[in-house]
């Protein structure tokens, strides 16, 4: 699913946020990637949903090459995807359904289905009640969770999330860790960049450590530092 | 694109609303510019229509002299009945002349009378013609004995033709000078709306959306603009437009001018058109020079 080849980033100020990432997801795996702030975690999800381009090395995501990528490339790449984002990027004056029920318009879904599959989604993250609620109006919280409801509406073959648990009490944690959970059932793909150890002990999966923009620790199986395209997978 | 039209349209309403006192602005100022055009227009229209009413009723007007008597105006009357591309001869007496004009004139007849004292018009014959043959009909009429004048209503018509050609161009300019401001008016608007929405479109790009999910509320926003002025714009001439033909038609009562409504529904469709077109042009302006 994913499969990253020496990949770097250097931005315009000069500042390297990942250096030679050799990476490879296979699909339905979850991936944890842990690191501190500014260690080139989000730069990573960044880097996987098109939203930068490596600076140096190859990314092939979902068999799209990022490295030179055309618009209906990034555009078809994110139609594929579901990002849960660090800032939420929800649309303030528009209900938590709106908000989420937005996934599958873009999709082209009609209405009457969207609508059923945005509540089911709200109802996973336990926001059934807070459907009809202007977002500005919900806790962090409760935000976070309708950005996740989001991501996971339109069963995305990859899903991305920065920080998915940041603002979230123990209970709420074991939503997001249930929401997870089935995503693999499905067969999605998760890239979870997070440090939240309650998320890592509720539910098990491959560990990277981001540090200072390389990777340098790997906890679990199936990393290698090998050319992509000598192990299976995606 | 159409399974989000009723989504399109609600965005559209609800940006429109959150800015109503642009949008009302706007609106206003379309209807007032898209009503100046349709006055242009509807002048044009209006001389264009006596132009071909007056080519229908083609006609040359034979006047006889004082003395000529009941017997010579008829055999008058044959000859030119006689005449290559006439359709027609009527005999107009002095008094019927003088009937004719108190008509046309109303309360002003008695002044007139007042003043001169006697029936000051002559008698003559209205002879129908086919158009192309008006000018011969007339250069023979006016070589046979009795006759004191002839009057040709082609010199007439070729004036109102002008006129009208004139106005036309007139109305083409107006209308493009109208829709240029139009534009620029509904670009203003819809420019205001991308800008307040930059970064919801930039959510709608995460999620994976074309490039017309993020747009096409403003292009139906600025399209629909331009229709609710055009539309404003109709019914304030259809409102308006009786009134004045009728002021109109009371000053220049000789002139055969059509009811205002009748002229108000003739420049409806070009009002409305105008208004939807120029409305999608300033959309797409706005959204070109966002982009830049």
């Amino acid at each position: 699913m994913i499969c990253a080849r020496g990949v770097a980033k250097v931005y315009e100020n000069g500042n390297q946020a990942l250096q030679d990432i050799n990476l490879k997801i296979t699909a339905g795996e979850l991936v944890y990637v842990l690191g501190a702030s500014g260690a080139g975690k989000t730069t990573l999800l960044k880097l996987l949903l098109g939203m930068e381009k490596p600076t140096a090395g190859g990314l092939e995501v979902a068999g799209i090459s990022l490295v030179k990528p055309q618009a209906k490339d990034i555009r078809h790449l994110r139609r594929l995807t579901g990002a849960v984002f660090q800032d939420f990027k929800l649309i303030p004056g528009r209900t938590a359904l709106e908000n989420v029920a937005l996934s599958l318009r873009v999709l082209g879904v009609p209405w009457s289905e969207n609508r059923q599959k945005s509540m089911a989604a709200l109802a996973e993250v336990g926001l059934t009640d807070k459907a009809g609620n202007l977002v500005q109006t919900l806790s962090w919280g409760e935000r976070q969770r309708v950005a996740l409801a989001r991501a996971v509406v339109r069963e995305p073959r990859l899903l991305l999330a920065d920080e998915p648990t940041g603002n979230l009490d123990a209970a709420s944690v074991g939503f997001v860790a249930d929401v997870l959970a089935r995503a693999g059932d499905k067969g999605i793909t998760r890239v979870v960049a997070t440090h939240d150890s309650r998320l890592l002990e509720r539910l098990q999966g491959r560990v990277l450590v981001l540090k200072q923009g390389c990777l340098q620790e790997v906890a679990g199986n199936g990393w290698e530092q090998t050319a992509c395209g000598d192990k299976g997978g995606e | 694109m159409f399974t989000n039209l009723g989504y399109f349209l609600a965005e559209a309403w609800r940006d429109a609303r959150s800015r109503p006192v642009a949008v009302i602005f706007s609106l206003v100022s379309i209807t007032l510019l898209l009503l100046f055009a349709a006055f242009v227009f509807a002048g044009g229209e209006e001389v264009q229509w006596l132009v071909a009413q007056l080519g229908e009723e083609a006609a040359v007007t034979v006047f006889l002299k004082e003395d000529v008597t009941a017997a010579q105006a008829e055999v008058l009357g044959e000859k030119l009945q006689g005449l290559d591309g006439v359709t027609a001869v009527r005999f107009i007496s002095q008094e019927e002349a003088l009937e004719e004009m108190n008509i046309v004139l109303g309360s002003y007849s008695a002044e007139l009378a007042a003043l001169t004292g006697f029936n000051p018009f002559l008698s003559y014959f209205e002879v129908r013609v086919r158009p192309e043959q008006g000018l011969d009909v007339a250069r023979q009429a006016e070589k046979f004995s009795g006759v004191d004048g002839v009057r040709d209503s082609r010199q007439t018509m070729e004036r109102l033709t002008r006129l009208s050609t004139v106005l036309r161009l007139g109305a083409l300019f107006t209308l493009i000078f109208v829709g240029i401001v139009m534009m620029i008016t509904i670009s203003h608007i819809v420019h205001l709306g991308l800008m307040a929405r930059e970064e919801e479109m930039e959510i709608y790009r995460l999620l994976g959306a074309g490039p017309w999910f993020a747009v096409m509320p403003f292009l139906l926003q600025g399209s629909l603009l331009g229709l609710a002025g055009g539309l404003m714009s109709f019914l304030s001439a259809l409102l308006s437009f009786p009134f004045l033909f009728s002021r109109l038609q009371a000053a220049l009562p000789f002139l055969p001018l059509r009811p205002g409504v009748a002229v108000a529904l003739t420049v409806s469709p070009l009002l409305v058109v105008t208004g939807l077109l120029f409305g999608l042009c300033g959309s797409l302006l706005a959204q070109s020079h966002s982009r830049g």
